[in-house]
């Protein structure tokens, strides 16, 4: 047998040895299922009688209860019952609760009800006022609104003939102005013509003095009554007659004053001749201006009005108004005719120590010791210009008849002149004199200046050249009050100056001799003044005393 | 002569060799430790079954599938197996369950129908057998025996793991539940092809707790077909040829002159080892 033969019967032997056992397993194997189904059969049941049990308990304790309790559909109804009925009661209580609340609420509303009814009747009352003052208020607008139209209607009208008038105006202002033109130059003729008529004039006088030379000799007194040149303004400079050396002087050294006054009340300060020499004024410090009678003497004003001494006199060329500086820093301005204040010029802050009207009267210069000096305008009323000037003014004089230039002395010896127009300073002049300057004043011709100085000097300066053309001193002459005035004597001729010792000093202004000395007074002399047409020569000192003095030609 | 042919017939007989077992409680074990219960039980279940089960195993199967069978049984009849680590032993001898059980019987050298065993659930002897004696671990064993098998056949694995896990699977579950078309139908292509054969996968268990031997052997011998005989020979020349010992597979004793590779692809085990155990001869 091969292999495998052998192999085949081994294991056909084998497996009959070992498979014999085959069928009593099997069996054994089913019965062991069997076993097994029927425990768990058995334990199925056990819990099935378990839980049948105890829902028999149940069923039977339930139906004991049920017994007990009537049955459990009956128990049900009644316990529903008994609650709906507490249900139902509290919804009773309820209902009663919310009834009471609506009717206090009733209560409450009827009340707000009248209340609010009562508020509308007294508020259409107050419409139905209201309404009534609208209306009112209305038409009182409305009446309003036509009052305004018509003041409307009345303003334009108004402002139509403002317009027209204004129109007018100007019409008439350069009508004015033509005929002001017109005027001028027909004044301009006129005085062409009175000039002519003067210089013929002066050439029959020049004439009759010769003859009256001649008749002199002959032994003849002739009075002259008006003499002197006339130069009248405003004329143009060129029309100006300088001053001739070579004139014979026409006035006569006093020998003697005619009168002697003594003003009292009060010490002296100034004195002036008027410009038509009818009159003389003094004043001082008894506030009081006093106008004298040229020839006489008598007193015939005293005009009052300032409230401290007067430092300074001066006529206009019409001898229609009279200023006086005063220290109580104004100027005052007096009509002669009338004897009342017409002007005071307040402004300067300082006291005014000179003053001049201009020739034609509009305006005023003065200078005080604030330094300034004010051109004021007599029309208007105002000072126009103020000039600075760095010392204090003791003295001013106006060098042309217009009012152009000034000429100021002051207190630092300077002299100095200035354009009234513009303000500016034209010239300085220093080193003239040592000492503060007291006086300036203007030669008639107007181009000569004669200053008084304390250095007890008198200088007499071309205004063209600024050149100190003469010195006066004398041993015996000392300036004595720092607002001591010396004068020309209106035919340039002589200059007279009032000495601290009362001693009037004359010198001769083409010899620059000293011609005359006349003690008539005892105090310090404070100013002397030439009348222009040159018959009285007017002297005051501070001790109240005046003095005349007649300087006219005669025999 | 060469190439071995699948012999049906014969490897229907291997497939189907079973053998009675009869499988004993340890009573040892069923002492009441703690739980009045398991008094209970441990009454009852003397009372139905004696603590004896006989069952059928089959040759090729392992010892936890059967464990499993048992298990069944025993949750049925009420009692608790506490311990799930189980093992058999066989007069004291604890027995390894990743052997096939017709391995273990013609290892064992009993001539018992049904063979004897005790199972055990408590006091696992952890020094002599593997752990945790699972199905799982079980069928793993079983599938590594495969591959190295496959390796040893053709000298690589991947016929074994070309294949898909549907087949892997099959062969197990064919092999538990004793299908034998549904096996060979996946095995024919691991062991089927002739070409590329290297050597053969081989066991031979000596008696006396001898190591396994396991040795590299080739199908063929300069050309032809190697006979057990030569096989043998190589391996344990002292032994073969001669009179003292034969070759037992399957529980019987094997020819000389069978050819290896016919024997390899017939007589194997499910897992495609063959199995020898050497025994005295008995003359």
């Amino acid at each position: 047998m091969n292999y495998r033969d052998l192999i085949l019967e081994r294991l056909t032997i084998r497996n009959e040895k070992e498979h014999a056992f085959h069928g009593m397993i099997v069996a054994n194997q089913k019965l062991v299922q069997k076993v097994l189904t029927l425990q768990t059969k058995e334990k199925q049941l056990e819990v099935v009688m378990k839980t049948t049990k105890i829902q028999n308990e149940t069923l039977t304790q339930a139906a004991e209860y049920a017994k007990a309790q009537g049955s459990p559909e009956h128990q049900h109804r009644v316990a529903e019952l008994d609650r709906r009925i507490h249900d139902l009661n509290e919804e009773r209580a309820e209902m009663y609760k919310t009834q009471s609340e609506n009717a206090q609420r009733l209560v409450h509303m009827n009340e707000q009800l009248q209340k609010a009814s009562e508020t509308e009747k007294h508020n259409s009352a107050e419409i139905k006022k209201l309404t009534a003052s609208i209306k009112q208020l209305g038409t009182k607008c409305d009446l309003q609104i036509e009052q305004l139209r018509e003041k409307d209607t009345a303003i334009q009208i108004l402002q139509d003939e403002i317009a027209a008038i204004q129109l007018e105006i100007t019409t008439i202002e350069e009508r004015n102005k033509k005929l002001e033109k017109e005027n001028a130059q027909l004044l301009q003729r006129w005085l062409d013509k009175m000039n002519q008529e003067a210089e013929k004039m002066n050439e029959a006088t020049e004439f009759y003095e010769n003859f009256l030379e001649q008749a002199r000799n002959v032994g003849k007194t002739i009075r002259k009554t008006s003499g002197g040149k006339w130069i009248m303004g405003p004329s143009s400079s060129s029309e100006k007659k300088s001053d001739q050396r070579s004139r014979t002087p026409t006035v006569v050294l006093p020998v003697s004053p005619i009168k002697k006054m003594a003003i009292s009340d009060g010490e002296l300060f100034c004195i002036k001749a008027s410009t038509t020499g009818s009159m003389f004024a003094t004043g001082g410090s008894d506030k009081k201006l006093r106008v004298y009678d040229a020839k006489t003497g008598n007193a015939t004003m005293a005009l009052g009005g300032s409230l401290q001494t007067i430092t300074s006199i001066c006529f206009d060329s019409t001898d229609e108004l009279v200023l006086g500086s005063s220290t109580d820093n104004s100027t005052r301005i007096w009509h002669l005719g009338t004897q009342r204040l017409r002007h005071t010029l307040t402004g300067h802050i300082g006291k005014v120590f000179a003053a001049q009207f201009t020739a034609d009267s509009k305006r005023v210069v003065s200078g005080s010791h604030d330094r300034t000096l004010k051109v004021w305008d007599l029309q208007r009323g105002y000072c126009i210009r103020t000039i600075f000037t760095f010392s204090s003014c003791n003295d001013l004089t106006l060098v042309d008849v217009e009012g152009q230039t000034l000429v100021s002395g002051h207190l630092d010896n300077n002299i100095r002149l200035w354009d009234t127009r513009t303000g500016n300073g034209i010239k300085e002049l220093t080193g003239v004199h040592n000492g503060q300057i007291t006086s300036v004043s203007i030669s008639p011709g107007g181009d000569t200046l004669l200053t008084n100085s304390r250095d007890n000097t008198l200088k007499m300066i071309d205004l063209r050249m600024y050149n100190i053309v003469a010195t006066f001193q004398a041993p015996s002459y000392r300036n004595g009050a720092n607002w001591s005035r010396s004068c020309f004597s209106p035919d340039m001729s002589y200059v007279a100056a009032g000495s601290a010792d009362g001693t009037l000093h004359i010198w001769n202004t083409l010899t620059h001799n000293l011609e005359k000395t006349l003690k008539d007074h005892k105090g310090v002399m404070c100013g002397v003044s030439w009348s222009p047409i040159g018959d009285y020569l007017y002297t005051a000192e501070t001790n109240k005393n005046v003095c005349i003095y007649n300087t006219a030609f005669q025999i | 002569m060469s190439v071995a042919v699948f012999d049906d017939i014969i490897s229907k007989k291997i497939w189907n060799g079973k053998l009675p077992i009869q499988i004993s409680l340890d009573p040892t074990e069923n002492h009441a430790f703690t739980e009045p219960i398991f008094v209970i039980l441990t009454l009852f279940f003397s009372y139905s079954c004696n603590s004896i089960d006989n069952m059928e195993a089959s040759r090729c199967s392992y010892l936890p599938l059967v464990s499993e069978q048992l298990l069944h049984i025993y949750n049925g009849l009420d009692i608790e197996i506490i311990n799930t680590e189980i093992w058999y032993d066989y007069e004291g001898e604890p027995l390894k369950w990743h052997y096939p059980i017709g391995l273990l019987y013609d290892m064992s050298g009993s001539k018992d129908r049904p063979w004897q065993i005790t199972v055990h659930f408590r006091n696992f002897p952890n020094e002599k057998l593997l752990k945790s004696p699972s199905v799982e671990a079980a069928q793993d064993m079983f599938m590594s025996m495969m591959k190295q098998a496959d390796f040893l056949r053709y000298g690589t694995t991947k016929r074994v793991m070309n294949l898909s896990k549907k087949d892997q699977s099959q062969l197990w579950e064919s092999l538990s539940l004793d299908r034998y078309d549904e096996y060979w139908n996946v095995n024919q292509y691991l062991i089927s092809d002739t070409d590329g054969l290297r050597y053969v996968p081989l066991r031979i268990y000596l008696p006396d707790q001898c190591p396994v031997i396991q040795e590299v052997v080739s199908f063929t011998n300069k050309g032809s077909s190697k006979l057990l005989g030569d096989v043998l020979n190589d391996i344990l020349p002292d032994l073969f040829p001669s009179n003292l010992a034969i070759p037992i597979t399957h529980g019987i004793q094997l020819p000389l002159d069978t050819p290896i590779d016919w024997a390899s692809q017939n007589l194997s085990f499910a897992d495609n080892f063959l199995h020898l155990i050497i025994c005295k001869s008995v003359s």
